[in-house]
């Protein structure tokens, strides 16, 4: 060890305490060691001042070999390390590792024990190896192995001492116990450095600390943790029923912790279209929802759509999702790969790649569990609601919480965050975009609700009838309505098509060229549904179409026999939100005396009901929901 | 030609397919068990499959050499002792044709290379194993250049021409004599008005005509260009 002199003459900046590092926090120390280290501190000053060690000591109440020894401490070197300066002067920290520095003790030469242990294993290595394969073994519970406990391991012990011949006047065989409290200590410590995880090399990430707005955008689901309720009026009857647990799936820019889009997805599982439906609004971030819930309210302030003009410039470069099903859905890969964006499945179970999604989710949380009916964060939270109240439909409405929620997140979009520097994070992806470099987008054509199908159809012309050519998609024929550009013979086109609403869709060639609009048949045109409505028709009422020739009112005859089905009441209600927003069915094409039977074109249940009364069996138009 | 026991071609056996491979798809059970990225690139205008971060980086750096003519990712399926085995990336720069294998440094001398090596050599074929610790030392650049390639796949797929542009940026850095940044092509006011001139710059870049200084800070208005 070098002492203080030495260290002084190398560097004599550190002879004035205000050069030293200040990297001790006194706020964690105990009040009797915080005044101690102050004291040390002085006594420091006082002698960097030109005071003597004497005049020093006597000052602080100390011998003066204690302010020899503070020095050391503070400006010693050992082993070529750097003085350990403020961490010095720490009253009773220890330093360094300890070591044995008098002989072993002996029969005839009874010295103390003092950290003899620890120099028996140096100067017998083999014990400690054997000592330390034993342990292993039985904590990774070998089929050789025993059970070992701090006994069994101090006989082990001895009969290493003599297997490799530890004289029999050393220690040891000096004290009483036979260094029984050693060996405990020893399997005690070295049991829980096995248990302790082992540390990964961390290596830090350059693109983390990039400031560069949707240059990396995280994608997750997760379901809401609590259950609502609902009210179904079937045929005027009034229904409460309590609605199972539905999923959010929200997208965040790692940059700014702006959350950019979200989704409620009203359904048993989450699908690629609702991990498709928040990839569109990254660039077109939908409005706000209507409040219907009186007091609440949307809270003043700036929000995403005050960058509208802004957004859809700005080239998403990671979207990071985990390896759940929906996230490898053909249409979501062939979005991320429309928008130039690269996608990242990080490796399994491993949801901390991507913390800051995951982290919102705790966000969220905080709004279901305030509700009686929540289900809580696991199956055993005591905050989850009790098997008493679960008998009767929970207060909460499902619309409520959908408006909360809504809320809550324009709320975190505001909330000006430490991390930031006091802005919010909208205010931050605002600044990214219109001060900082961004990769930008080409010019783009205005947003278009449609959508590409990855997969090319065939368009295909009949051989032996006189009839519209025609392409299967979903499961159904869609006929052509008028040629925009004429093709005569089968071939293969591209379909481009609004996932909300599949009545009508494009058809394009391989080479990009517009060629015509295709409709549905007339038992699909009455009400606007999605591919997930329409495959689950399909699916449900394959046998029974043939029969009646109105897919919609089969589908409803069968959810309304199976009304009592948690999964169908949930169903319903996607259905409603499904058709709570109006879509015109525009019919250019049709003749006139077929506009009668199928060219109304509102959705709203309301709206049609009298027209639809005469035309169906199981008046679709007869259920509500509030 | 693939009589060797211990190695076979498990997808083509034609010469033909070794020296002009394309991509092996990557099973969903596979994708979903891997650190997995996929990105259109340029000089691999598919989406292109990338099994570990080095891998994906790897690409970034393949993009910014002027030298590679080309890539593919997951070239070939090869069955080696019995196992399956797809190399990383097949490169074709200047003459050369190269299959490389990304391994972290505690994993090399690389097991399969002493059957791999002499069987390609048969067809002028080196092999290559990279370490992911010299391809995470460049990450810098080459997180710079997979998002310079992302602008160029989007302006390439808009038709974005820049011939002219490209023509005068040229002129303008070999006349000028102080450091040129990227901001003064740019208006950052109005980036839709220079969005054509960034592309060119870009485009000018990735050819190898110009060079930027991407190596120790993110692309930026302050980023230098040079020839």
């Amino acid at each position: 060890m070098n002492g203080f002199r030495s260290t002084l003459i190398e560097k004599p900046e550190l002879n004035d305490l205000n050069n030293w590092p200040m990297h001790v926090d006194t706020a964690t120390m105990s009040s009797k060691n915080r005044a101690k280290f102050i004291r040390n501190v002085e006594i420091i000053k006082y002698f960097q001042q030109g005071v003597s060690v004497k005049k020093t000591a006597m000052t602080h109440n100390v011998s003066p070999s204690m302010v020899y020894y503070l020095l050391n401490r503070a400006l010693g070197t050992y082993d070529g390390e750097p003085p350990a300066l403020y961490k010095g002067l720490i009253p009773n920290l220890i330093q360094h590792e300890k070591q044995r520095q008098s002989p072993m003790p002996t029969l005839a030469d009874g010295r103390g024990s003092v950290f003899a242990f620890k120099a028996l294993l140096k100067k017998y290595p083999d014990i400690e190896v054997e000592l330390q394969a034993k342990i292993k073994a039985s904590y990774r519970g070998t089929a050789t192995s025993e059970n070992l406990t701090p006994n069994i391991l101090h006989k082990t012990f001895l009969s290493l001492l003599i297997q490799f011949g530890v004289p029999k006047d050393h220690y040891p065989y000096t004290t009483q116990s036979l260094a029984y409290q050693s060996v405990r200590r020893y399997f005690h410590d070295y049991l829980s450095e096995l248990r302790c995880p082992e540390s990964r090399p961390w290596r830090e990430s350059i693109s983390k600390r990039s400031d560069m707005a949707f240059e990396e955008i995280q994608i997750d689901e997760q379901h809401f943790d609590c259950e609502t309720a609902i009210e179904f009026e079937i045929f005027g009857r009034r229904t409460l029923v309590r609605v199972k647990r539905f999923w959010i799936v929200m997208a965040t820019d790692c940059s700014t912790g702006c959350i950019l889009a979200f989704h409620f997805s009203i359904n048993l599982r989450c699908s690629q279209w609702d991990i498709m439906n928040v990839l569109k609004q990254i660039h077109y971030p939908k409005p706000k929802l209507t409040i219907q819930t009186p007091s609440l309210s949307y809270p003043e302030g700036p929000n995403l759509n005050d960058l509208k003009a802004w957004l859809p410039r700005v080239q998403i470069g990671v979207i990071s999702l985990d390896n759940d099903m929906a996230h490898f859905g053909n249409n979501c890969i062939q979005y991320a790969h429309d928008q130039q964006a690269c996608l990242h499945y990080g490796h399994p179970e491993n949801p901390n790649a991507r913390e800051q999604i995951e982290r919102l989710f705790l966000m969220i949380n905080t709004v279901t569990h305030r509700h009686r009916s929540t289900t809580g964060s696991h199956s055993h939270d005591p905050i989850k609601e009790s098997k008493r109240l679960k008998k009767k439909p929970p207060k909460v409405n499902v619309q409520t919480l959908l408006e909360m929620m809504s809320i809550q997140i324009a709320e975190y979009n505001q909330k000006p965050q430490a991390r930031l520097g006091g802005i919010c994070p909208v205010e931050k992806l605002k600044e990214l975009i219109q001060h900082q470099y961004y990769c930008m987008r080409p010019p783009q054509a205005p947003q278009s609700q449609l959508v590409k199908d990855p997969k090319l159809r065939k368009l295909h012309f009949s051989k032996t009838k006189k009839q519209h050519p025609w392409v299967n998609f979903y499961g159904v024929r869609y006929t052509v309505m008028d040629w925009s550009k004429s093709v005569n013979t089968t071939t293969t086109v591209s379909i481009e098509f609004d996932p909300q609403d599949i009545r009508k869709i494009k058809a394009y060639l391989p080479n990009g060229d517009f060629i015509a609009e295709l409709i549905v048949p007339r038992m699909w045109r009455r009400y606007a549904h999605g591919i997930v409505t329409r495959k689950r028709i399909i699916k449900t009422t394959k046998n029974l179409l043939f029969a009646s020739g109105d897919a919609f009112t089969e589908y409803f005859t069968i959810l309304q026999k199976n009304f009592h089905k948690p999964s169908v009441q949930l169903e319903m209600v996607r259905l409603g939100f499904e058709n709570s927003q109006s879509r015109e069915l525009v019919l250019d094409m049709v003749k006139t005396d077929d506009l009668s039977e199928v060219g109304f074109s509102s959705n709203s249940y309301e709206q049609s009901a009298n027209y639809i009364s005469s035309q169906i069996r199981m008046p679709w138009e007869q259920v509500k929901i509030s | 030609m693939t009589k060797n026991k211990l190695l076979e071609v498990m997808t083509d056996k034609s010469v033909d397919f070794l020296r002009h491979p394309v991509c092996h798809h990557t099973p969903l059970s596979f994708r979903r068990k891997t650190n997995y990225y996929e990105q259109i690139m340029l000089k691999h205008p598919l989406p292109s499959p990338f099994h570990s971060l080095a891998e994906y980086l790897h690409g970034g750096l393949l993009e910014a050499d002027p030298s590679v003519q080309s890539y593919v990712p997951q070239p070939y399926q090869f069955k080696i002792n019995g196992k399956r085995y797809i190399p990383d990336v097949f490169v074709i720069r200047g003459n050369q044709k190269i299959v490389m294998e990304i391994k972290p440094e505690a994993q090399t001398p690389f097991h399969y290379e002493q059957y791999l090596e002499p069987f390609l050599h048969k067809y002028q074929i080196r092999f290559e194993v990279i370490t992911n610790e010299s391809i995470l030392a460049q990450e810098q650049k080459a997180v710079n250049w997979l998002k310079i390639v992302q602008v160029l796949v989007a302006a390439n797929k808009s038709r974005i021409r820049t011939t002219q542009l490209q023509d005068e940026i040229m002129s303008k850095l070999l006349m000028s004599d102080e450091a040129i940044e990227l901001g003064d092509f740019i208006d950052s006011g109005d980036r839709q008005r220079t969005y054509a001139t960034e592309v060119a710059v870009f485009r000018l870049a990735h050819a190898g005509l110009i060079s930027l200084a991407l190596e120790q800070s993110d692309l930026g208005f302050d980023t230098v260009l040079s020839l």
